[in-house]
């Protein structure tokens, strides 16, 4: 009798958490150490000790999903920088000073309508340097030298100026796809109440988030997020 | 923020670039531009003000000033002539709090008509998608869209005795100006007269004072409010207004007498024959001036580039920002309406954005000798998905959310929705049934698959592992399915070597899995699936010291559209001489075909009387129709003449 093939096929690793194992890698060989932390998080973590303050609009820029009761201030992260905040204050509490490098990947959640781009679940993947004499030349080899080694091309990258809480100067960084510039990260000089919120003073840094959804679905060719979280063997089987 | 390029080109005195060059110039030097749309003679560009700079630029004038800088060109303002002042009734201010109110400039005008306002007018506002409702509210709307600051007219014979900012009383009401009857209380911060409220402060003008065509005076205000007052304000109420985006964001005190003079002067020039009074100015808390002073040096240093002071003074002077030079110090006196512009680092977001960041030559930063730690989380993570896909189990990724679990969300996305899951087990079993019905597309007769993720039971989050095996009904070439995910938990705890033991029943229905005695997960709670906490695995693990994780390469890197239209399956059965070759005939099968064939697999192989029986599956879909069992019979026909016709098989 013979067998559809079966016992001989090896299964398929999500493309998500493909990706997540090349980016250790790749930033491996620039020796940055993975980090990560809870998707449960409190606001603190999440927003004050980024220098997103209560009640100020840069909150807006994030849609929350609040635990129930609200009053209690624990939410699900809206992005993975609460895991730099408590990188840098376990290494602080143990004695350990900068350099610090690390790349924090994680699910993040976003309280708002879903559609091919969007969903209420994705993943992320933020980067920060902490040094002396950090600067955005730093940080613009970083991200092409992981741009280049992530697709496989010559990544040409520039810089946008934008606003994120938690940096200034705070940037957009675009990646060249042929003809085409696509946005790719948000990134920084870390903010110096960030530094102050976790009690470290005297050093500089730069910090990037990207959404890796996105950077998946543009190196695969995937027309739908909403794919990467169906359960569906006829999509993850593909790759 | 939609701006009008003609409004933006009134700031100019030379003709400015096109609209989409414009726009490559903001989104390079300041802003994101989300898009350029041509209308009529005009053209509507969608500027991305983010909440650094939505305290001076959510006008035309901000960004007008941000486009100057970028282009060196200095902005004109369109001086209109301040009307003369008039006897008038006194007017009096009354401000309970300057830390809820810092500023409050009002003026009566008298003998006003309210009437229709001029083309130019009505087609400023319209051409940003504003309506317009009488020449006092667009004078009052054109100056808030031209220069940023809120500005609000009061009906002044509505008005009893003196102006008052402050807090409402609990259980006080007010109806606005668009019919809403509102409840308030002492957090909400108002404009009242004697009789009660006429406004909510910053957000909404209530329609008691509301000015209308029988108006004959007015009060006017220009005024600045605690920005968290007014946002807490505008949320409570569910009431968000082009005024109370502005004020949440903080404009700067000064300009708030600079909007009385542009809002009195538009007036003047609308309604001649209006009678201007004293303006009164209520300034409890005053704004102070400012000065940074960095150093080149510093500049350098945060951008990466070599920038003389001589560069950033220039920078500066483009900027509006007064400057002094001093060897390699620049003191900078920082103009009242960039409240943005407060620590060094502030001051290089302003160099570098207009220095331009494409100068900036891209340097790696030091390495580190030592390798970097492996995180020994991550490092077991992709060594259990690693041997779990060498077992041919698949990973799946599924929602953090629940109908029904232990931790509940607010305002969920929906009711399914409501609460963070407290297992995977649920998610695998729905997934399980999913692909099972899929199997004949998939091209496997089992479904193997697992989940890495958090949960959020009650005793608090922690990382699961959920592996699950399914099969259609009536497969039974490997057993239950309950029996063979307890043997692969076996084999995992075993290859991890790890202290874990399970305790299950007698007839495969349910077991507990234990880690040194402690519960740490369930196998067969739901059949054919097994969840563990993976936290309190890993725990007991050994730290590793090197990262020696290998996974298989890709299978595809790219994307195959998949139908949403349902398959059909035929199955066919053939006597061919045993001579030919298996792929050959898959391909001859595929041919015939033709493309709707998603899937040609054989499945059975027998010899008899010296003759070999194969049997192939096929599974038909189409990428945007239900296909019908008439057209497939028709394919299928043709699959059996090409057999027929290249191998002389007998079709069964």
């Amino acid at each position: 009798m013979v067998n559809g093939g079966d016992k001989t096929s090896v299964g398929h690793i999500h493309p998500i958490s493909r990706a997540i194992f090349e980016i250790r890698a790749i930033f491996a060989e620039l020796g940055f150490e993975m980090a990560i932390g809870p998707e449960m998080e409190g606001e603190w973590h999440n927003f004050d000790a980024l220098n997103i303050p209560k009640d100020h609009p840069s909150r807006d820029m994030q849609d929350t999903f609040w635990i129930k009761p609200k009053s209690d201030g624990k939410l699900l992260r809206t992005h993975t920088s609460p895991v730099q905040i408590r990188y840098m204050e376990n290494k602080l509490k143990s004695g350990i000073k900068p350099p610090f490098r690390i790349i924090a990947p994680g699910k993040v959640f976003r309280n708002e309508a879903t559609d091919a781009t969007h969903e209420a679940q994705f993943f992320q993947v933020e980067g920060l340097y902490v040094d002396t004499g950090v600067t955005i030349a730093h940080l613009k080899e970083t991200l092409a030298y992981f741009f280049k080694k992530f697709f496989g091309l010559d990544a040409e990258i520039r810089f946008r100026p934008s606003f994120f809480s938690f940096v200034e100067p705070g940037l957009e960084a675009d990646v060249k796809f042929g003809k085409k510039w696509l946005e790719m990260a948000g990134a920084g000089l870390v903010h110096p109440n960030v530094f102050k919120a976790v009690g470290l003073g005297g050093y500089t840094g730069f910090a990037f988030g990207i959404g890796l959804d996105r950077l998946v679905m543009i190196k695969y060719g995937i027309p739908d997020v909403r794919f990467f979280y169906s359960g569906d063997l006829r999509f993850v089987n593909q790759f | 923020m939609l701006i009008s390029y003609n409004w933006l080109q009134a700031y100019f005195k030379k003709k400015l670039p096109s609209p989409e060059k414009v726009a490559d110039i903001l989104t390079f030097s300041v802003f994101e531009i989300e898009s350029v749309e041509k209308k009529g003679k005009d053209a509507l560009i969608d500027v991305k003000v983010l909440p650094d700079r939505a305290h001076y630029a959510l006008c035309h004038r901000g960004i007008a000033r941000e486009l100057g800088a970028a282009i060196g060109e200095k902005i004109v303002v369109t001086a209109r002539e301040n009307p003369k002042v008039s006897k008038t009734a006194p007017l009096s201010i009354k401000i309970e709090n300057p830390a809820d109110c810092r500023r409050y400039v009002g003026r009566r005008v008298e003998g006003v008509k309210a009437g229709k306002s001029p083309d130019w007018l009505r087609e400023r506002l319209e051409s940003i998608g504003q309506k317009s409702i009488n020449n006092v509210v667009d004078a009052a709307n054109f100056v808030m869209f031209d220069m940023g600051q809120p500005l609000h007219a009061f009906d002044a014979d509505k008005v009893r005795g003196a102006v008052a900012v402050r807090r409402a009383k609990n259980g006080e009401q007010m109806e606005t100006l668009d019919g809403n009857a509102l409840e308030l209380d002492s957090g909400v911060l108002i404009i009242a007269d004697d009789k009660g409220p006429l406004a909510i402060a910053g957000v909404k003008g209530g329609k008691r004072a509301e000015v209308d065509a029988s108006t004959k005076h007015l009060i006017l205000e220009s005024a600045n409010f605690d920005p968290a007052l007014v946002r807490r304000t505008s949320e409570k109420l569910g009431v968000r207004t082009d005024a109370s985006k502005r004020f949440e964001n903080e404009p700067s005190r000064e300009i708030a007498q600079t909007a009385m003079e542009e809002f009195s002067a538009l007036l003047a020039e609308l309604i001649p024959d209006a009678r201007f009074g004293e303006i009164v100015d209520e300034y409890p808390a005053p704004q102070k001036r400012t000065s940074i002073t960095v150093s080149a040096a510093f500049l350098s240093e945060r951008i990466g580039v070599k920038i003389k002071a001589k560069e950033a003074a220039e920078i500066f002077i483009r900027l509006n920002i007064g400057v002094s030079v001093f060897g390699d110090a620049l003191t900078l006196e920082i103009p009242p309406e960039r409240l943005d512009l407060v620590i060094p680092e502030d001051i290089a977001d302003e160099v570098g954005r207009l220095y331009g960041y494409e100068k900036v030559k891209g340097i790696l930063p030091p390495v580190s000798k030592k390798p970097p730690e492996i995180n020994k989380q991550v490092y077991w993570e992709y060594k259990i998905r690693a041997w779990l896909i060498e077992q041919g189990f698949s990973e799946i990724l599924t929602s953090s959310f629940s109908p029904k679990a232990d931790v509940a969300v607010e305002k969920p996305l929906a009711a399914d929705k409501s609460f963070v899951r407290k297992d995977i087990t649920e998610q695998m079993r729905m997934a399980l049934a999913l692909n099972i019905a899929n199997l004949p597309l998939i091209g496997l007769s089992q479904v193997k698959i697992f989940e890495i993720g958090k949960v959020f039971p009650i005793t608090g989050e922690h990382t699961s592992l959920c592996v699950g095996i399914g099969q259609p009904k009536g497969f039974k070439q490997n057993g239950s399915v309950n029996n063979q995910i307890r043997l692969v938990g076996n084999a995992l705890v075993e290859e991890l070597g790890a202290p874990v033991s399970t305790a299950c029943t007698i007839d495969d229905s349910g077991g507990i899995v234990l880690l040194k005695g402690k519960p740490i997960g369930e196998v067969n709670r739901e059949d054919g699936i097994f969840e563990f906490n993976l936290d309190a695995l890993i725990a007991a693990l050994p730290t590793p010291l090197e990262w020696d994780v290998s996974i298989p390469k890709a299978k595809g890197t790219v994307f195959t559209p998949i139908s949403q239209f349902p398959f059909i399956i035929r199955d066919i059965a053939f006597f061919a001489f045993s001579a030919a070759p298996h792929g050959e005939l898959a391909e001859c099968i595929k041919k015939a075909a033709g493309p709707l064939a998603r899937l040609v697999r054989p499945f059975d192989r027998f010899e008899k009387d010296g003759k070999t029986s194969f049997a192939f599956r096929i599974v038909f879909q189409s990428d945007n129709r239900t296909l019908t069992d008439e057209e497939t019979n028709k394919i299928m026909e043709k699959v059996s003449a090409a057999l027929v016709s290249k191998f002389k098989a007998e079709v069964r």
